[in-house]
């Protein structure tokens, strides 16, 4: 049996937690503004993350030597074997040169340069070629005088010589192509060549050092969001682990405009009984925030880059404005046809914008977005890149659960150097 | 005027010039009624102390921008509620950083338990024991409903989960109190 004195359980419990306080326990307050002022003296989240990154980023060189070591040694054996040839070219064509040697011995140079020209095959087709012409030139010029039998003969002893003592060959032919006095037009061309391309290669070099590696940029970037355009701006680095790949980094403060409308609950809205309410209709929030990207970009070629990674993202101020729809019941006067006055009454829909005093977001850092962007890139006064970069940032984790549209893309525009 | 009134009047005066000393007050002040909330949602004192003061630290953030319209009494109410508020979803944030989602029940065997009444005068610490013997997600449904005043609609976006499981949840919350309610008496 009920007895009306007596209060049911739920009601009770709820009554007696509705105001419920504990006693306050001295020295709390101290407690809390020691680690207020602690947490105040030690940098922020943010900063200690930048700084993370920054250490990572200076170590890496260290940490990965033999890298570099490689990239190195790739470009030098070209260097080396285009000076050998060079320092080692007077003394061959002196040994060899067609004055102080019977011409048979000339005819037997000549065919086993061609030979070896054919077994080796040189790096550069240009000079390839070049040798490939001036020691077919000789050889015509000896067949002149020499019988073919002899030749033919002669050959065979020569198919056995080594690879090295062939090199030195090929190196003493292709100088004195280049250095006899009956120097043609032709080889001129061909110096020239070969001294261009001696440039581009030391540049390449160049490009390939340790110094190199490193790239900074700034950038500006519009960004778009659902229904507002926003802009944003920072600073870019790079770190080349390979010929294709990279890790970039940076920082960029960011200012977000997003909103979203709340499509209202048909069902629930009918069963209102009463005329007045307040219904939340939209949310628009202005966030000024920090964005640090880590991301490993792929170098599809000189001029092109695909780039994906996740961005860290801290909330520095954030404002919210709430869009209610205010149904109220109101009175209304009117005159009927005879002129008498009369109430009636009506509601009235009208929407109002409140400033919200909650900022969920606000002082809070969350492993943000995940950033997928493509790039292209042209350089300009040789040191410098200009690069167009369309970009996604999709919010992952705490982010993407806020009642806010925070999936943006846009366009970076960076000068790198 | 009496003491309280004098409170929030300095606290009105002081949240307009911005003085960070009145923090101090705040504090003092509303530190056991906040302790009073994030204990029932969290059952480790400490945590729950934690709790305490993530919040008093975002409303110290952001309470000079609190909007009221100098009556006195309202601003009792309201700015009470605005830190009751944000201490209920800083325990949320806290229970759901603890573990990796608020969905997890141990399953106990239905009870039906329609009414009960209340024999003698209910002590909170008696009632926060029976509190704990819920499941996290049950007891957080009772909370949230039944003394922060929170409808299902709210609490199925607050909790991400369907509005239909916020009122088994809470049916069954009942129903279990009740019973542990009556078990608790007969042992007395």
């Amino acid at each position: 049996m009920k007895d009306p004195a007596k209060k049911e359980l739920i009601e009770g419990i709820s009554e007696l937690f509705e105001n419920y306080e504990e006693a306050y326990v001295p020295g709390e307050w101290e407690a809390f503004s020691q680690k207020k002022r602690k947490d105040r003296k030690l940098f922020p989240v943010w900063m200690k993350v930048a700084a993370v990154l920054l250490l990572m980023a200076s170590v890496l060189p260290f940490l990965l030597p033999d890298t570099a070591e490689k990239e190195t040694l790739v470009i030098k054996p070209a260097k080396v074997s285009d000076n050998k040839s060079a320092i080692k070219a007077p003394t061959a064509t002196d040994v060899l040169s067609p004055a102080s040697k019977n011409p048979e011995a000339l005819v037997h140079k000549s065919q086993k340069s061609i030979k070896i020209i054919t077994d080796i095959k040189p790096k550069s087709v240009n000079e390839t070629g070049k040798v490939n012409i001036v020691t077919e030139q000789k050889e015509n010029e000896v067949y002149a005088v020499v019988p073919p039998a002899s030749k033919n003969e002669i050959g065979p002893s020569y198919k056995e010589d080594t690879s090295r003592r062939n090199t030195v060959a090929i190196a003493s032919n292709d100088i004195r192509g280049t250095n006899s006095d009956d120097r043609s037009k032709k080889s001129t061309l061909d110096f020239l060549k070969s001294e261009s391309k001696n440039a581009q290669s030391a540049t390449s070099a160049k490009k390939t050092s340790k110094n190199d590696q490193w790239d900074f940029g700034v950038e500006i970037m519009p960004t778009i969001m659902k229904s507002n355009l926003n802009v944003g701006a920072g600073l870019t680095t790079a770190y080349k682990l390979s010929e294709k790949f990279s890790i970039s980094s940076g920082v960029s403060i960011l200012q977000m405009e997003s909103g979203k409308n709340l499509v209202p609950d048909i069902g629930a809205s009918a069963d209102v009984s009463t005329l007045s309410s307040k219904e939340l209709r939209a949310v628009n929030a202005n966030i000024s925030a920090i964005d640090i990207p880590l991301g490993l970009v792929y170098n599809v070629n000189k001029n092109f880059y695909a780039s994906a990674g996740v961005s860290y993202f801290n909330v520095l101020s954030e404002k919210r404005n709430n869009t209610y729809n205010r149904t109220a019941e109101v009175v209304r006067t009117a005159f009927n046809q005879d002129g008498a006055a009369y109430n009636f009454q009506a509601v009235e829909s009208k929407l109002e914008e409140e400033a919200s005093p909650e900022t969920p977001l606000k002082g809070n850092s969350y492993l943000g977005f995940f950033n997928f962007s493509i790039g292209r890139q042209q350089a300009i006064f040789n040191r410098y890149n200009v690069v167009i970069e369309p970009f996604v940032k999709i919010p992952i984790g705490k982010l993407s659960a806020q009642d806010l549209q925070l999936t943006n893309s846009g366009v970076k525009f960076k000068l790198s150097f | 005027m009496d003491k309280k009134d004098i409170l929030f009047q300095e606290i009105i005066t002081a949240l307009g010039n911005r003085d960070e000393r009145i923090q101090e007050r705040i504090y003092i002040h509303y530190w056991g009624y906040l302790m009073g909330i994030s204990t029932r949602y969290i059952k480790d004192r400490n945590a729950a102390k934690e709790v305490v003061n993530d919040s008093f630290m975002k409303a110290f953030k952001t309470m000079y921008d609190f909007r009221h319209d100098h009556n006195l009494t309202d601003f009792q109410k309201t700015f009470k509620a605005w830190l009751a508020k944000i201490t209920v979803r800083t325990s949320l944030d806290k229970i759901r950083a603890n573990k990796t989602a608020l969905s997890y029940i141990e399953e106990y065997d239905d009870v039906t338990v329609g009414y009960v009444e209340v024999e003698e005068k209910l002590f909170a610490e008696d009632i926060m024991k029976l509190l704990y013997e819920l499941p996290d997600l049950h007891r957080t449904v009772f909370n949230l409903y039944e003394i922060e005043g929170f409808s299902h609609d709210e609490i199925a976006t607050m909790l991400n989960i369907p509005v239909s499981s916020s009122r088994t949840y809470l049916t069954r919350a009942k129903h279990k109190l009740r019973e542990l309610y009556k078990n608790s008496i007969n042992i007395n």
